[in-house]
């Protein structure tokens, strides 16, 4: 009795504390989170966090095993490892977020033209999206940059055409669904027209999907930029890039694991960081998966 | 099904031959005069004049996409700017060796893959499920040319147990193949298994809370039988989709594996092309991998055909 008392008197927690109590219990969306979060910090405070300079040489110390000096040890020149890994984390942000920015503004502006026109337009869209998606990512990706130049800003700009078509077909299915609702359809009746009703009703109800989208794309852009500096057609030295640190430690790895090692992992934990978020965030936004 | 086989391959021709424009243009649009790259600026203008004509540069572009797509037609893809050897036989053997690769890559990922994801799915929220989701998450999202490094630094340099990269067919050595197969198979079917994994995971979630699960568990089918027959059944049709959708993730893929382990096969040649600008190579390799992409999607089109009947006649 006195349990039903209580639940009767007891205020209901406010909605926002409620939301933030479920977010909380989301162990993808904490972890991930935490990962970007320390991510996002590293990239904007590398000055400050970083023990060296990234560039600094210090050749009494090439090739130095991890130790209290160099927490994560030293590369052929005598750099410091863990100073390139933070630096490195502002050219992973850089070439995500701006390759992943130029699909997600792309790719909507085109899914929504194709849900929103329908008839011959949406399939002309939609059948040259399919065609590019039929190329392996990678290799259209070094295709466009062999076709234009392999510098970091063609890197970006390939990236972003490659993850289009995704974020076109996300953005055109989200929007066919939300067009069936009744909210559509009175605010048709009202007479609003359609750049309104795309603006106003349409766009902010497929935001869920596409903020999932982004997310798991920024985890495949940073895997893309890593790849593509690791094969020597990215970032080029001595910029302190993940993917490069582990195409210059190539012929030391046998001496000295720690340069395979650590830029390594520190593109896997960036890349779990966006998956884990991205996963967390499309159980909290689906309404499907609520149960 | 005939019927619903051909509208199926009738709708892919666009496609197909949107590939071809792709892959032609990207690759002619390549600055600067690739004829002075290739043979330096003192060649002999009579040279630099026949290989324009060859790689038909002294055409219009729209004219030089027809002359190469009806060349390419009748099976000829041109020559190496490089070589100077015709590119279509180089590339057939290289497919086969690409595609023993990737078809072994394939057939460990779903070994591995739909199994654990259904045990992840009957043993939902344990500590099973958890380890599963967590290996599946580190296989999507660990690298496969930091992957496929570790491989060969711990088993081929440290303990020595496996060549470190290389290739032997399987005609004339198939021990050898068969060594030289397993850490380059290992990298490209980590990322698979982890995708696979986590859809079967998803797809069996959605179908064991189905009613007829339930019918069948309660007129007394085996669990294992409410597994298998009932339950995968029905959870076939996304599985078979993400799988036919990572055909080209695995076919991107080996651009770096094939590279890193030293397989001959046309990942590695596309990025040695890449690189030395050979241009007819780039475009024959990139079709090719597009065009085995989507006629992998138009089978698995066709099998959704054969796994739920109701969708021939939708």
């Amino acid at each position: 009795m006195s349990g039903a008392l209580r639940e009767a008197t007891s205020r209901p927690l406010p909605q926002w504390r409620r939301t933030g109590l479920k977010l909380l219990r989301n162990r993808s969306l904490v972890i991930g989170s935490v990962i970007v979060l320390v991510m996002v910090i590293c990239a904007l405070f590398a000055p400050w966090l970083a023990p060296y300079d990234p560039s600094l040489q210090d050749t009494d110390h090439t090739l130095a095993a991890p130790s209290a000096h160099f927490l994560l040890g030293a590369d052929m020149f005598g750099r410091d490892q863990l100073s390139r890994i933070i630096y490195g984390t502002r050219l992973s942000f850089e070439v995500s977020l701006v390759s992943v920015s130029i699909a997600l503004l792309l790719g909507t502006l085109l899914g929504l033209i194709a849900a929103t026109t329908r008839g011959w337009l949406d399939n002309v869209i939609m059948r040259l999206m399919d065609m590019l998606f039929a190329f392996p990512f990678l290799l259209l990706v070094l295709a466009i940059m062999a076709a234009f130049g392999t510098t970091l800003i063609n890197a970006m700009i390939a990236i972003g055409i490659v993850y289009t078509p995704s974020f076109a077909r996300v953005a055109r299915a989200s929007a066919l669904s939300v067009m069936e609702q009744g909210y559509i359809e009175a605010s048709q009746g009202l007479g609003a027209k359609k750049a309104r009703i795309v603006l106003r009703h349409v766009l902010p109800n497929i935001r869920g999907p596409m903020i999932i989208q982004t997310t798991l794309s920024l985890a495949f852009a940073i895997l893309a930029e890593a790849a593509l500096s690791f094969l020597g057609l990215g970032a080029q030295p001595p910029t302190p890039s993940w993917g490069l640190m582990l195409n210059e430690g190539r012929d030391f790895f046998t001496q000295a694991s720690w340069l395979a090692i650590f830029p390594g992992a520190a593109i896997t934990v960036a890349v779990l960081g966006f998956n884990l978020l991205g996963d967390g965030l499309r159980d909290v936004l689906d309404p499907r998966l609520q149960s | 099904m005939l019927q619903f086989s051909v509208r199926r391959l009738l709708a892919a021709l666009p496609i197909l031959l949107g590939i071809t424009v792709i892959a032609y243009f990207l690759t002619r649009t390549i600055p600067g005069d690739v004829v002075a790259v290739m043979l330096g600026t003192n060649a002999d203008p009579q040279v630099a004049k026949l290989m324009r004509h060859n790689l038909h540069l002294d055409q219009p572009v729209v004219l030089g996409y027809f002359d190469w797509l009806s060349g390419v037609l009748r099976g000829d893809l041109g020559q190496s700017i490089r070589s100077g050897l015709p590119i279509g036989q180089d590339l057939a053997v290289r497919f086969g060796r690409t595609a023993q690769l990737t078809v072994a890559a394939m057939l460990l990922a779903l070994a591995l893959g739909i199994p654990v994801g259904m045990i992840a799915a009957v043993r939902r929220n344990r500590l099973t499920d958890q380890v599963i989701s967590i290996v599946a998450l580190l296989g999507i999202s660990t690298p496969d040319f930091w992957l496929g490094t570790l491989l060969i630094l711990t088993f081929s340099l440290q303990l020595g147990w496996l060549p470190p990269a290389g290739y032997a067919a399987p005609g004339d050595n198939l021990a050898l193949f068969l060594k030289l197969l397993i850490l380059p198979t290992l990298t490209l079917a980590f990322q698979i298994m982890g995708i696979i994994a986590r859809f079967t995971r998803a797809a069996m979630l959605e179908v064991l809370g189905q009613d007829f699960v339930r019918t069948a568990r309660a007129k007394g089918v085996t669990e294992t039988r409410v597994l298998y027959r009932h339950a995968l059944r029905n959870a076939m049709i996304p599985i078979v989709t993400v799988i036919g959708l990572n055909v080209g993730f695995l076919l991107g893929g080996t651009v770096i594996v094939e590279t890193i382990f030293g397989w001959p096969g046309i990942g590695s040649l596309a990025l040695t092309a890449i690189n030395q600008r050979d241009y007819p190579v780039v475009q024959a390799s990139v079709m090719l991998f597009a065009l085995t992409f989507t006629v992998v999607n138009l089978i698995v089109d066709l099998l959704y055909g054969v796994i739920d009947v109701r969708i021939r006649y939708a």
